[in-house]
């Protein structure tokens, strides 16, 4: 089996498969014979593991390159044990698509970059070399989800990925803020794990396949409604993305991994939470098809953009604004998923990745924002007249500009919201500039930046839906009752969420405004119950402060 | 809420049935605070906190400054008994530097005979192996006797909401959304604020909302209450207060550090009060929402064990830590009376080559050296980094003037960036495109971290920051634009320069401190300006001989992506580089008619002396020149010697430094490209030791150092007494950097002894609050201050030795007596045992220490 299969492949598809076989090996590796450097030979260690992290994001940039020149999508399963029940099999097994090597090239690429952070970063920490070993394993289990072909081997690779992170939240395993959020973690973890594993059982027992590849084949051939056993899994598979991705209000493992060193944070914010997209882009087939749980990751992202959203407004400190950006940001990617717009929320998770990283990494560089003399914004609201030109003009560029990219209403509904929001945000960045009252030739300015902004989003757009139209179902056709009223909803949203930023210094006048900004400060108070379960049922013992370095 | 109970009573978790009339606090209250005395004893324990200074200009304090009047070992009695807090290491520390031999016995035993102890050598081992155990607070706070009681983290709950409320309160500009009450009182904002908040309701902790709106509308009056419910005996209510306010010391610090800045200019500001009443709200509200016969009895028990600490550190600790610090004053005593250092006191009559004014920071020691070594001709000097330029400083088209000379004064004028040989239209021109450029970056920081653009701003330019990942991770490009240069175009950079005219920008400033009445002079007037050079000069020791080329060298470092880049600046120039202040002290002293009259009051500079401003870069041991346009016809063979020198010097220095930096036995050029490295890397956690090490103040002729390899331990002030008519300068030096130094030097120590109160704990975790405020380690808890555990402990040892300062002027001892009778603050550093002051005789070559009983007594290497 293991022979046949691979020697039909052409030389290019081949060395692909090897390169792609290469990326998530090399880390298992170095994860595993890694340990035995342990932490008084950090240093190797370090360096090693540098060097395992770069050479895998060379392969995957390798693959990516190849795969452009004529690889073609395929799935390659070396070893394989059928299942009981007609259900598939549980295999080793690469999938190779567009979809694949995009996301190896990514995770590999920030995985490289927090890697060599953390190198220096860490310099002096008594754990460093047990920090690399599962730093490895985890960079390695993400890429083994990402390229996996079978099902289950992908809700293996999925478990694994979170079992190695806990290693690294908790490495100061004496702060109890960092055992509080990594419990969290546990938690959620485990149900999002079993949910997980149920929706695929259920997948292969109706469609006796545990592949990608095959699912993807069989829902495109597929007629009539949804069996109610997919619509099942479907919604399992809402579940374990939305915990997967901290989505509102079980975010708050995510806001608290402060309490672990900052790439660990940039890791997770920028590598892992991303799994809950991967995973709804990954059963695209069936997600496309079943509009409840479609109409789902769409209430539930825009439920958490709303609340994460106004909530980044009030946090006064940088990493904890940047955790909640990050729940508001995979909500907007649920909320892409949910319209299927797959291609767009594939766009949103690299850039996003790629943002985020960079954004943690850097936070220390806070202070040199507030070491600049500062300037002050001559109005602190926008007029009325301001508001109207302002408004009008962004809608019209995002329509022109969408049109000139072939972008049209008629194609897909959903879009109307998408556009909607692309037009919020020209309108922020003009009003912003209209209240520094500099002057006309500032504005003009500030209106060539936003047209610029608005062609890089839509010629993104269009590339990445070029790219991925052979990895992706059809744009979903069958669309649900629900769907204006959701486009008029996110619509909405992002209005009052406009509204609301531009008027912030005229609203504290208002009552329900002072109340609301001190619940919203406080996180709308979703985590403490979670908190305080888990305090009670699982109470952690605290150990007395002790100089935490050497002496 | 049910707002008709006024005090809550029973609704907790663990539900009780008692009642809570049964147990009526009030009744028990037989302290009674009169007004006065009252306001007397909160004034007392806020002048206990000493200030924190944001992250844009952090500058040293020292920790232990509001205890200055208590002797040492009291302090520490004080300390542990409040808070628990250690003033000397654990024992465990001292045995490892008797095993390393850096504490010889010889110098225990010496020790045990100050202390007065009589030890044998069984007894001495046995006290050495015993492990002092940590001190624990012994003035309890409610929320410690309710956590004991009930195992529940109540005192860190209590900070937590605290410190939330103070961030959001106090947030320079993190928070998009303000909260609404910023512009009230801090108690006033914080019940309107307790009055919505639900989280401890969520917590278990229910009717707070209401016993919130029950508290009294002044914070002194809460602070009574809170003193009378609790029945804190009148003798401890200062420790209680103190031990209140060190519980949220962070933002204690802070709000002290409001204050400080108020008073200097004679005004007044309470938000410490506040914050105080807040901490102390808090314990009633606890006292009377858990209110049980157990709590009851254990908080009596608590109020009248009697308030004196058992656990706090023994006699033996003081021993080891005496013995620690006289194996260092013996070395130094050694070196600094070595026959060596007798012959050579007087000043050499030859001109030399070039003259070279440093800062007295610790560094500039390790550079000086290199620079003595590789060119013998050049004179050296040590004088604070802002060179006397009493200014605040405005960067080009800043709205906001940032201070630029020793926190500890106010300054006299305003000086301005300005463009050099630029027209006033052209001056204009730049700020305009500075502030375009500027409000375009705020425009574009808004549209990334908005809820209705970020993501837009995403999926559009988020894909530029795989290659600004890559360039940052290589250190091909800095995270952000350096705050100095943002905004300014590449071509006028070079052209930026302070100028000493009175100049306007065209648009209004805001002061750095406040004063009600007074603005500052803008620019340097004229006729203050041969004043000004005159009393600078004279305090350099500076009034002859001078050079052909004279550097004024400021200092500053160069680090990315480090939230305490400002504590690795001048701290004489308030956490900003020296550049300015040399720049501008340059150009006075360039100025012909600011010589001409000097020379009418005798200090007669020649024609072809030049005063150069340059910048001693302290990470990379690099210095570059300012302003020598002019110098290229006249004094060009000058300056290409002198560049060659400071090229071998920065070498030699960063050879020195390499071992520090665990990159010692390397080729040059590799530690150079390394350093250079390590300055732009933004995963660096150690760029430089800053003044780790320092021990030591000298303020003599450098004559009297010349050769001795102080390792970069000492702050070097240059000083000749028998120039000093009616001695001032010495007055000065021992009122103002002396005090700075030992500042410093406790700011390293109180990080070192106490990380986890006067330290601000692991950089790996460092999440920065409220724009610059300072940081959180973690998600949250209270505000940290000092120190970063980076800055003083490379992961296996501490490279900071705690020890007090060791001060050694080269002056007539009654002269030294009479300005420490005539200064309070420096009776009480030197009396008081917060540094250890030497007398160095000039003519006999002799060192004499100055005891707490005001008599000197001749110390030898041996004494």
């Amino acid at each position: 089996m293991l022979s046949t299969e691979i020697v039909l492949l052409s030389d290019l598809n081949f060395i692909i498969l090897a390169l792609i076989s290469a990326v998530p090996l090399l880390l298992w590796m170095m994860g595993i014979f890694g340990s035995v450097l342990s932490d008084e030979h950090s240093q190797p260690m370090a360096r090693l593991s540098n060097g395992a992290a770069a050479l895998s994001f060379v392969c995957a940039a390798l693959a990516t390159l190849l795969y452009t020149l004529g690889g073609k999508s395929l799935t390659v399963t070396p070893f394989s044990v059928a299942l009981p029940g007609d259900m598939g099999a549980l295999a080793l097994s690469l999938y190779i698509n567009v979809v694949t090597v995009v996301m190896l090239s990514l995770v590999s690429f920030v995985g490289f970059v927090v890697s060599r952070y953390a190198r220096n970063y860490l310099q002096g920490e008594k754990r460093r070399g047990r920090f690399y070993t599962w730093l490895n394993l985890t960079l390695a289990s993400i890429l083994t989800l990402i390229v996996s072909g079978n099902m289950l081997m992908f809700v293996l690779a999925w478990m694994t990925t979170s079992l190695c992170l806990h290693h690294l939240l908790m490495f100061y395993p004496e702060r109890v803020g960092a055992v509080l959020a990594a419990r969290k973690k546990i938690i959620v973890s485990r149900v999002g794990e079993i949910s997980l594993l149920i929706a695929v059982l259920l997948i292969g027992s109706t469609l006796h396949t545990m592949e990608f590849e095959t699912v993807f084949h069989t829902m495109a051939a597929m007629a009539g409604p949804l069996p109610v056993s997919l619509q099942w899994a479907s919604g399992l598979i809402v579940l374990a993305a939305a915990l997967k991705t901290a989505q509102f209000p079980l975010q708050g493992w995510l806001i608290q991994v402060m309490e672990a060193p900052t790439p660990v944070s940039a890791l997770l914010h920028a590598g892992i939470v991303n799994g809950g997209a991967f995973l709804i882009i990954r059963m695209s087939p069936i997600m496309s098809q079943s509009i409840t749980a479609s109409d789902a990751l769409t209430i539930i992202g825009l439920i958490t953009i709303a609340a994460a959203g106004l909530i980044m407004l009030t946090q006064t400190s940088i990493k904890v604004f940047l955790a909640w950006t990050t729940t508001a940001q995979m909500g907007f990617m649920l909320l892409e998923c949910g319209f299927g717009l797959y291609s767009l929320a594939m766009l949103h998770l690299v850039t996003h990745s790629l943002y985020k990283a960079h954004a943690f990494l850097s936070s220390g560089s806070v202070v040199d924002i507030f070491r600049t003399p500062a300037v002050r914004p001559a109005q602190s609201t926008p007029t009325f007249w301001q508001w109207l030109i302002v408004l009008a003009f962004a809608g019209l560029m995002t329509l022109g500009i969408g049109a000139a990219f072939g972008v049209t209403l008629e194609s897909q509904p959903a879009l109307l919201a998408l556009g909607t929001i692309v037009a919020v945000a020209m309108t922020q960045l003009l009003l912003q500039s209209f209240k520094a009252g500099m002057g006309a030739a500032f504005i003009v300015r500030a209106v060539g930046l936003s047209a610029l902004v608005c062609t890089a989003y839509f010629s993104l757009h269009a590339a990445f839906h070029f790219m991925l139209a052979t990895s992706l179902p059809a744009e979903r056709t069958a669309n649900g009752p629900a769907q204006f009223t959701l486009i008029g909803l996110v619509m909405l949203t992002f209005f009052a969420i406009l509204l609301i930023q531009q008027n912030l210094p005229n609203l504290i006048q208002y009552p329900i405004a002072r109340r609301a900004y001190v619940h919203l400060y406080n996180g709308l108070y979703v985590d403490i119950p979670l908190s305080r379960l888990l305090q009670r049922f699982w109470p952690m013992k605290t150990a007395p402060y002790d100089q935490p370095k050497g002496v | 809420m049910d707002r008709t109970t006024t005090i809550p009573s029973t609704a907790f978790v663990r539900s009780t049935n008692i009642d809570a009339n049964d147990i009526d606090t009030t009744s028990r209250a037989g302290v009674v605070y009169e007004a006065s005395s009252l306001k007397a004893m909160v004034e007392s324990a806020c002048q206990r906190i000493v200030p924190l200074w944001p992250l844009n200009a952090f500058v040293a304090v020292n920790p232990y400054f509001g205890l200055r009047h208590q002797d040492f070992e009291h302090a520490s009695e004080t300390l542990a008994r409040v808070a628990g807090s250690p003033l000397v290491m654990p024992r465990r520390y001292y045995r490892e530097q008797i095993s390393t031999g850096r504490i010889a016995r010889a110098d225990l035993e010496q020790s045990l005979r100050q202390h007065g102890l009589v030890l044998d050598g069984a007894a001495l081992d046995r006290a050495l192996a015993d492990d002092s155990p940590h001190p624990t607070g012994q003035i309890a706070l409610v929320s410690n006797v309710l956590e004991d009681l009930e195992g529940t983290q109540w005192t860190g709950f209590v900070i937590e909401r605290i410190s939330q409320f103070a961030a959001a309160y106090f947030d320079q500009g993190q928070a998009i959304w303000p909260m609404p009450w910023r512009k009230e009182p801090l108690y006033k904002a914080w019940r309107q604020f307790a009055e919505i908040d639900l989280s401890p309701g969520m917590m278990g902790l229910r009717g707070i909302r209401s016993a919130v709106a029950a508290l009294p509308n002044l914070p002194m009056d809460t602070i009574a209450l809170a003193l009378q419910k609790l029945s804190i005996p009148a003798d401890r209510a200062d420790d209680y207060l103190h031990a209140a306010l060190l519980n949220i010391g962070g933002w204690a610090a802070w709000t002290r550090y409001l204050r400080w800045e108020r008073e200097l200019v004679g005004g007044q500001e309470d938000s410490i009060v506040d914050l105080l009443a807040i901490r102390l709200a808090w314990e009633l509200i606890l006292f009377n929402a858990r209110q049980t016969p157990e709590l009851g009895d254990a908080w009596r028990h608590a109020v009248q064990v009697p308030a004196r600490s058992t656990q706090a550190q023994t006699q033996m600790d003081f021993v080891l830590q005496s013995a620690f610090e006289l194996g260092y004053q013996k070395k130094i005593i050694a070196e600094l009376s070595s026959p060596a250092q007798q012959s050579i006191t007087k000043p050499s009559p030859v001109r030399p080559s070039v003259q070279a004014a440093f800062c007295i920071d610790v560094r500039s020691e390790v550079f000086r050296r290199a620079l003595e070594t590789v060119a013998p001709t050049v004179q050296t000097v040590g004088f604070a980094g802002f060179f006397g330029a009493f200014m605040e400083y405005v960067p080009l088209g800043a709205s906001d003037a940032r201070m630029h000379m020793p926190v500890l004064l106010t300054p006299g004028y305003r000086v301005h960036e300005h463009v050099r040989d630029a027209s006033a239209q052209e001056v204009e021109k730049a700020i305009n495109r500075r502030h375009r450029r500027l409000h375009g970056a705020n425009a574009w920081k808004a549209f990334r971290s908005s809820p209705s653009s970020c993501f837009s701003f995403v999926e559009s330019a988020g894909l530029l920051y795989g290659p600004k990942l890559l360039g940052d991770s290589f250190g091909w490009s800095r995270t952000v634009p350096h705050p100095e240069t943002k905004g300014i175009p590449s071509e006028l950079r070079n052209r930026l320069a302070p100028t000493l005219a009175e100049v306007s920008h065209g648009h209004e400033i805001t002061q750095t401190r406040q004063k009600t009445t007074q603005n500052p002079t803008v620019g340097i007037p004229m006729e203050n300006r041969s004043a000004s050079a005159e009393m600078i000069l004279k305090a350099m020791s500076m009034t002859s001989n001078f050079a052909r080329l004279i550097l004024l060298i400021g200092h500053g470092s160069s680090t990315v992506n480090n939230p305490h880049a400002t504590g690795l600046d001048c701290g004489a120039c308030a956490g900003q580089t020296g550049e300015v202040s040399a720049r501008v002290i340059a150009t006075l002293l360039n100025d012909p008619k600011v010589r001409a009259e000097l020379a009418q009051k005798g200090i007669h500079i020649p024609a072809d002396t030049r005063f150069v401003p340059a910048l001693h870069d302290t990470t990379l041991d690099a210095i570059t020149l300012f302003d020598i346009e002019g110098l290229t016809a006249t004094h060009a063979p000058d300056l290409e010697r002198l560049r060659k020198w400071l090229a071998q010097a920065g070498q030699l220095a960063r050879m020195e430094r390499s071992n520090l930096l665990g990159i010692s036995n390397l080729a040059p050029d590799v530690v150079d490209a390394l350093i250079r490295e390590r300055s732009r890397d933004w995963s660096q956690v150690f760029p430089e030791w800053g003044l780790a090490g320092n021990a030591a103040f000298i303020a003599a002729p450098r004559s009297r150092t010349t050769g001795i390899d102080l390792s970069g331990r000492a702050f070097l002030h240059d000083y000749e007494w028998r120039k000093d008519e009616g001695f001032g300068v010495l007055e000065l030096i021992m009122t103002a950097p002396m005090v700075v130094a030992n500042w410093i030097n406790m700011q390293y120590y109180g990080s070192v002894v106490d990380n986890q109160r006067f330290g601000s704990g692991n950089k790996v975790l460092h999440n920065v609050v409220g724009g610059s405020i300072g940081v959180f380690e973690g998600n949250g808890g209270d505000l940290r201050v000092g120190l970063p555990l980076q800055s003083l402990h490379d992961g296996k040892q501490w490279v900071h030795e705690p020890l007090r300062l060791n001060v050694f002027i080269e002056a007539p001892k009654a002269e030294i007596d009479r300005i420490i009778a005539k200064h309070e603050l420096v009776r009480e550093l030197v009396e008081n045992r917060w540094l250890f002051l030497f007398h160095i005789d000039d003519e006999q070559g002799s060192i004499h220490q100055r005891h707490t009983d005001g008599k000197w007594q001749r110390v030898s290497s041996e004494h």
